[in-house]
């Protein structure tokens, strides 16, 4: 028995150990590009720089927490950056309408609010897949993006760039509002009760609903946060970019989310992940984007191979899943 | 060296992490005999049957086929070897034919311009089927057919493949009795013919009814080998425990408690018809009936978790007074040990001390979980459980099913309930952890817990129930006292027997 015992413990360090290394690996993939970056243009990494490749990355970071809260439940939302557009649209044309910040932010957070409890509503209660519930989230929420701002740029009044998009001594305001969500974020999903449901859901949903766990309210809530992180995303974007317009997503924001979430530890069979790894997958994408921008390849190439780089991602999280069950 | 048996398998040892699945196991068959394999849960025979089929690559150990030296080491040396393993649950698709289920491994046989020839195959695989004599229209979707005539599409498999080694992994545990028949029947069909079968089970009256000889196995070792006519049960069993393993069985003098859970003309369509029922505190209630009678979708739709059309429940609170109460609150109140730990009970790829506390969050979180609390309850049930593992850190799923099964329990129990829903307590359960369970069950009534059971095997509704509702398509039929609770009584009932009708 003790040999038993003693294996079946090297057991477990052995496959905790095989993650770590799947973590690890993605994490020294980051790190690979970033030492790229460094290469191709020396004096990338001034201080000054850091912080703002942190503040470019805040929004998909932002995003990509939001993600993951639903892709540990088992679920997906690729309504997310379209949900962030359309709700920075509205926003700015209620304080272009009524000059009040508030009534602003308000609105964002309403439409945000809104998006997120409909996906909630048509994934737990009506039993629609994920994928194609947020899809059709997207969809909407972009032509009514489209409808809104007739495809122009709208500003956003000072103040509202003065409280969102500014430095407040050393530290952007963007970036205090990301470590915030983050700290925040993280402590739900790991320290709470909460958090221990959702985790449930995803490593597997009947076993949760036997349990007691009701399932379907905790799938709308967790829809619910992804939409209010949509909105939060879009205050801190609108606010650095000083306007709101169709371009606050491009087509591929919204892979980037779920990249971000995947390179971060989580996984597209749901159970598992961390919101603090959302951020470390968010700077990694955001850095892979830079870089190639920096090698001066054009938007169109760039979308082919963050294209081909993604089904390497998730690739990785199948073998990486297919590890964590061995 | 000479070899002696047609078919041997010599010093296999198969290392699992934490486990020596198989040590040092030789087993050898001869043609036109059935060799029965008994053990309990993790004895290994799982293990050597999936080295057999392939499925698994042994470490060690050589096999000899008719006193040739063959290797296994996939399902393609196994096909070579002519090896066919039935499974436990069929491996069928279901919105295939039975046809195109039969030779789902030959398609490319019966493909012409790739287009498949329909016409050949159902001739052929109706000729097939009626050689093990199924009855089953091989134009059908397999979907409408029932578990035994699955088994019977794999069993053509094994025919179609030439199979000198046919396998059966626990083949009955989901049959009902005239398929049972029918099934040892073309198990004996196949030892005439000088087949080689090899047959797994729990079940130790199947083994002393269809085999010739018989391996015991215990802890990846093979610890007896008996001749079938020269062995008594008393034997094997001790052989499969390593030691005398008592039955547990239910003794207490029926007294009636004051009822703690009534049931309404609870109805969901379409398995579960106007139930009515009550439970009483310290009652272990058994639902007695056949595979698919609807004993499961009673208590899920009693927690709604399928939606019932319309029913009452009623609890007693703590005040003492019967309350109407919802399915979700219900659950939330009481324990619920599902069917299939695999499909909804566990969580396997969480440790052992998150799926202790996971139905009762509530009691260790205080806005952050107590995580230190948590461990220690998850010890304390771990040692109260007897659960073998080596800490409380360990996956669920590298633990037996036996020891998987305490888990569930001790989830439960550690709820305080009042009343206990436990499906199939002691399904894929050793002997050993299965008195255990029964021990704890009937602990629990006794301090006052009302325990609803619902168990596919007879003697645990004989040895524990006090009383026991017959469910029959989906509603209950008869109730049986304790007094009145016999085998005969309780098959006739679940079949029908009196109103001359079968399901």
């Amino acid at each position: 028995m003790s040999i038993q015992r003693y294996c079946a413990k090297k057991k477990n360090a052995f496959m905790n150990r095989r993650d770590k290394t799947f973590i690890l690996a993605s994490l020294a993939a980051g790190a690979a590009l970033l030492l790229a970056i460094a290469f191709a243009k020396p004096g990338f990494y001034a201080a000054k720089n850091i912080s703002s490749i942190l503040i470019q990355c805040s929004a998909v970071a932002i995003m990509a927490a939001g993600q993951i809260y639903v892709m540990v439940s088992g679920g997906i939302d690729l309504s997310i950056p379209s949900v962030m557009m359309l709700s920075g649209c509205i926003g700015a044309l209620v304080m272009r309408q009524t000059n009040n910040i508030l009534l602003g932010i308000l609105s964002i957070m309403a439409v945000a609010v809104l998006a997120g409890l409909f996906n909630g509503f048509s994934v737990a209660k009506l039993k629609i897949n994920a994928f194609v519930a947020t899809m059709i989230t997207m969809l909407v929420a972009n032509g009514l993006s489209l409808k809104v701002t007739k495809s122009s740029s709208i500003p956003v009044p000072q103040e509202f760039t003065g409280l969102f998009g500014k430095y407040y001594g050393p530290v952007h305001a963007n970036i205090a509002v990301m470590i915030l969500c983050l700290i925040v974020l993280q402590f739900v999903l790991t320290k709470t009760g909460f958090g221990r449901c959702i985790y449930a859901i995803g490593t597997n949903e009947k076993s949760a609903q036997a349990c007691g766990i009701r399932t379907d309210k905790v799938k709308i809530q967790v829809f619910l946060i992804s939409g209010i992180l949509s909105g939060i995303a879009a205050i801190v974007l609108t606010a650095r970019i000083a306007s709101s317009s169709l371009s606050l997503a491009s087509d591929s924001t919204s892979l980037d989310v779920i990249a971000a979430a995947i390179v971060g530890g989580a996984s597209i069979k749901g159970g598992v992940g961390t919101a603090v790894g959302a951020f470390a997958g968010a700077f990694i994408i955001n850095g892979l984007s830079n870089l190639l921008v920096l090698f001066g390849i054009d938007y169109y190439s760039i979308q082919i191979i963050k294209g081909m780089v993604f089904i390497f991602i998730t690739y990785f999280d199948t073998i990486r899943a297919k590890a964590r069950r061995a | 060296m000479e070899r002696r048996s047609y078919f041997e398998a010599v010093n296999l040892h198969k290392y699992f992490p934490g486990v020596h699945a198989l040590n040092d196991v030789t087993i050898t068959a001869d043609k036109g005999s059935v060799l029965g394999i008994i053990g309990i849960n993790g004895a290994g025979k799982s293990t050597f049957m999936n080295a057999l089929a392939g499925e698994l690559a042994i470490d060690s150990g050589e096999y000899y086929i008719g006193g040739e030296k063959t290797e296994i080491r996939n399902q393609k040396d196994s096909e070579k070897n002519r090896i066919a393993l039935i499974h436990q649950e069929a491996v069928v698709f279901k919105d295939l034919t039975v046809a195109e289920n039969v030779f789902i491994y030959n398609l490319k046989d019966y493909t012409k311009a790739g287009r498949l020839q329909y016409k050949k195959m159902y001739e052929d695989a109706s000729r097939y089927l009626s050689m093990i004599g199924a009855q089953v229209n091989p134009r059908e979707l397999a979907k409408n057919i029932t578990v035994g005539e699955k088994q019977m599409i794999e069993i053509a498999r094994a025919l179609v493949r030439d199979a000198e080694i046919v396998l059966f992994d626990e083949p009955t545990s989901s049959l009902s009795l005239e398929e049972k028949e029918n099934l040892f029947r073309i198990i004996h069909q196949l030892k005439e013919q000088q087949k080689i079968v090899m047959y797994i089970t729990h079940f130790l009256d199947e083994v002393l009814k269809i085999c010739d000889r018989t391996v015991v196995m215990r802890d990846g070792e093979v610890t007896g080998d008996f001749r079938i006519r020269e062995v008594s049960t008393r034997e094997l069993i001790t052989g499969i425990a390593g030691h005398e393993v008592e039955t547990v069985v239910n003794q207490g003098e029926e007294n009636e408690g004051e009822e703690v859970l009534k049931i309404e003309n609870l109805n969901c369509y379409p398995a579960v018809k106007n139930i009515n029922f009550s439970v009483h505190k310290g009652e272990i209630l058994g639902l007695w009936g056949l595979l698919g009678s609807g004993r499961t979708e009673i208590i899920r739709s009693i927690f709604a978790l399928d939606k019932p059309d319309s029913g009452a429940i009623y609890k007693r609170n703590k005040e003492g007074k019967m309350l109407k109460i919802s399915g979700h609150k219900l659950l939330e109140e009481c324990a619920y040990v599902t069917e299939d730990r695999h499909y909804d009970g566990l969580f396997m790829a969480m440790p052992i001390w998150k799926n202790i506390t996971m139905a009762n969050i509530r009691n260790f979180s205080n806005g952050m979980m107590d995580v230190q609390k948590e461990h220690e309850y998850s010890i304390k049930m771990i040692e109260e459980m007897q659960i073998k593992t080596p800490d409380e850190n360990v996956l669920v799923e590298t633990l037996s099913g036996g020891n998987q099964q305490k888990v569930i329990m001790a989830r439960c129990i550690g709820k305080n309930p009042d009343v206990f829903f436990i499906d199939e307590p002691t399904r894929g359960v050793d002997v050993n952890a299965k008195s255990f369970i029964h021990r704890k069950i009937l602990e629990l009534a006794r301090q006052g817990c009302a325990v609803v059971m619902v168990s596919s095997e007879i003697e645990e509704n004989l040895n524990l129930c006090d009383r026991v509702l017959i469910v029959r398509n989906g509603t209950i039929t008869d109730e049986v006292r304790k007094t009145d609770i016999s085998k005969q009584n309780l098959m006739d009932l679940c079949l029908g027997i009196k109103e001359g009708q079968n399901e």
